[in-house]
């Protein structure tokens, strides 16, 4: 996958799941961009496909937000589901952890969202 | 060697600060103390991790060796002029002045040459969404201070430049003088904005939590020794404006009274430098997701 689809994918995952609130400002292109070690045009097609979808509004100089209102329909879920699971194994392996005690965790963490669903 | 200029009592305060310099230098040249790192990572609420631990002590040990340097040829810059060339320094013979002027150079040249941790080739690219501002690393009063207290300078020299003068005194400086000076603290201080937004920009690879918490803790204490060395500049300019007018005027009673506050304005300059650049607690916040790429 191309390094803008990664940054949109997981944006969009984030915003899907509320991790980042609506009306919550991103950092500038140029930072993002230079905190990955990508070129400023990288980051800025993702964002601009993020922003065609709905999920980002940028605001002139005051810069880029979540948009109040992000689509949600089941293919944006089924692809922020992807992307959750994509995100979650990146960051396990950059963590170095024992690929079995992550799953063991995420597993754990269905099964007690899961039992908090069936309560609720 | 021409001596002349200098008294023997401004000799004896360069042969003082200079071994209190060397003193300081040794301190600041040392590898910080476990009790120090602690200290500091309390003040800017940063756990100290393995990892992070000698980056700190790096960073501390180099920017306080370069600050001191820095400072220590500033205020012994005009008094060793004088003694070479046996004329005042053309810069001006404010030396708490020209030794904050140091610590600034000092602090600069600290941040620009302070390697950062960086991502090892083909690891995972990660960065955090959150956008970064001055305002996360120093407190908006102060950013405010370095856009503003120039504006007084200028309004200063206005002000010279209309007031009724007295015909007995000369007007020294210059209007001209004046006027240009106070053009130029709003560069400088447009140029402080500038390398404190430059901070700001210089990219953080989101390596580890522990790192990133202790990237954004050096950044916040070397934006805190610059904007404290600018804001103490600006006031000490504006204290050496209001003498200025406050010297030239005819207005009975105004004259004294701005004396006076010039006085006053370059005490709080010294107290700004001290306690701007050693705040009691400073956390700058962040908590939020990360975006990588491979």
């Amino acid at each position: 996958m191309p390094p803008y689809d990664q940054i949109r994918s997981q944006l969009v995952t984030i915003i899907a799941t509320g991790m980042l609130p609506a009306g919550q400002r991103l950092p500038t292109i140029r930072q993002l961009a230079a905190d990955l070690g990508l070129a400023g045009g990288t980051v800025a097609r993702a964002f601009r496909e993020l922003e065609l979808g709905g999920f980002i509004t940028t605001r002139g100089r005051h810069g880029t937000f979540i948009a109040e209102r992000p689509p949600a329909s089941a293919v944006d879920r089924e692809q922020a589901l992807v992307a959750a699971a994509s995100a979650f194994a990146v960051q396990a392996a950059a963590a170095g952890v024992d690929p079995r005690r992550v799953l063991e965790r995420a597993l754990d963490g269905l099964r007690s969202s899961g039992d908090a669903t069936a309560r609720a | 060697m021409v001596t002349a200029e200098l008294t023997g009592s401004g000799w004896v305060i360069v042969g003082l600060t200079s071994i209190l310099a060397a003193v300081g230098l040794l301190v600041a040249a040392m590898h910080p103390s476990a009790s120090s790192l602690e200290k500091w990572a309390r003040r800017y609420g940063v756990a100290l991790t393995d990892r992070n631990r000698e980056m700190v002590a790096r960073y501390l040990r180099r920017t306080r060796t370069l600050q001191v340097v820095g400072a220590t040829l500033g205020w012994l810059l005009s008094p060793v002029y004088i003694g070479v060339f046996g004329r005042p320094l053309p810069l001006g013979d404010n030396w708490v002045a020209l030794a904050v002027g140091g610590y600034l150079v000092g602090a600069v040249a600290a941040e620009a040459s302070f390697l950062r941790p960086r991502r090892v080739p083909g690891a995972i690219r990660a960065a955090t969404l959150s956008p970064r501002s001055p305002a996360d690393y120093v407190s908006p009063a102060t950013i405010w201070s370095i856009r503003l207290l120039p504006l007084v300078t200028v309004a200063l020299a206005g002000t010279y430049a209309v007031i009724p003068k007295d015909p007995l005194r000369a007007v020294d400086p210059s209007v001209t003088y004046l006027a240009v000076a106070s053009l130029l603290i709003v560069a400088f201080a447009l140029a402080a904005d500038w390398i404190l937004r430059a901070i700001v920009a210089r990219p953080q690879p989101a390596i580890s939590e522990d790192l990133v918490a202790a990237d954004d803790a050096l950044r916040a204490c070397s934006m805190h020794g610059l904007a404290a060395a600018v804001v103490a500049l600006i006031l000490l300019s504006s204290g050496w404006a209001l003498v200025s007018v406050g010297m030239v005027t005819s207005v009975s009673g105004l004259g004294q009274a701005l004396i006076w506050l010039g006085f006053i304005t370059d005490i709080l300059a010294v107290g700004a430098w001290i306690g701007l650049s050693h705040p009691r607690r400073w956390r700058v916040q962040r908590e939020r997701p990360l975006v990588s790429a491979r």
